[in-house]
């Protein structure tokens, strides 16, 4: 499999970072919409309105650039981790969507939201699996 | 074996000190290419580093 040098982890990161000060406004603006309900009148905005739009792709590109990225040491075991890995977020992916579907079909998900779900459960098995594996000898 | 340390081991065949220490423990099985690296690298054959489960 064809990786990014170690280095892009860092890049992912930097990325990972730039989408959160992104989309801060918005995220913030999610926080008390959703706490009072209304439309807040006073919310005067900082950023331009398509800095949430570019945090979206920019957290989508840092995840995925930290996902390719080479472990310090890349070999056949970090191969099979993340081919295992993906595996099990593709069964994830199709169960959780049965799953909504089957309790309210109106739930519309967007493919950027189901990536992002899917990049996060990535990033959270692999490491549970490299432990299995390892036991306490699980540092990368 | 040898009284290497997996760290040497590792670092002479190519692979992780965690790959090493992962199929010692019988969590991994290593590939041909890795198997036989291993095998040379103890001037043994595969059959007799590496042995079939029932």
């Amino acid at each position: 499999m064809k990786l990014l040098p170690h280095y892009f982890k860092w890049i992912g990161i930097g990325l990972l970072f730039l989408s959160m000060i992104l989309g801060f406004e918005d995220f913030c603006r999610g926080l008390y919409d959703g706490w009072s309900g209304v439309e807040p009148r006073d919310f005067v905005p900082i950023f331009p309105e398509f800095f949430s739009e570019i945090s979206d792709y920019v957290i989508l590109l840092g995840l995925l650039v930290y996902i390719l990225a080479k472990n310090k040491t890349e070999d056949e075991l970090a191969q099979k981790l993340r081919y295992e890995s993906a595996y099990i977020v593709l069964i994830l992916t199709v169960i959780v969507l049965l799953l909504v579907y089957i309790i309210n079909s109106e739930i519309k998900m967007s493919p950027a939201y189901i990536l992002l779900l899917q990049m996060i459960a990535y990033l959270i098995i692999r490491p549970i699996k490299r432990s299995v594996i390892l036991g306490g000898n699980n540092e990368e | 074996m040898l009284d290497k340390t997996q760290e040497e081991l590792a670092n002479a065949i190519g692979v992780s000190r965690q790959t090493i220490h992962a199929i010692e423990k019988n969590k991994f099985v290593p590939s041909v290419q890795t198997a036989m690296l291993l095998a040379k690298y103890f001037n043994l054959s595969v059959e007799e580093l590496f042995e079939l489960e029932d």
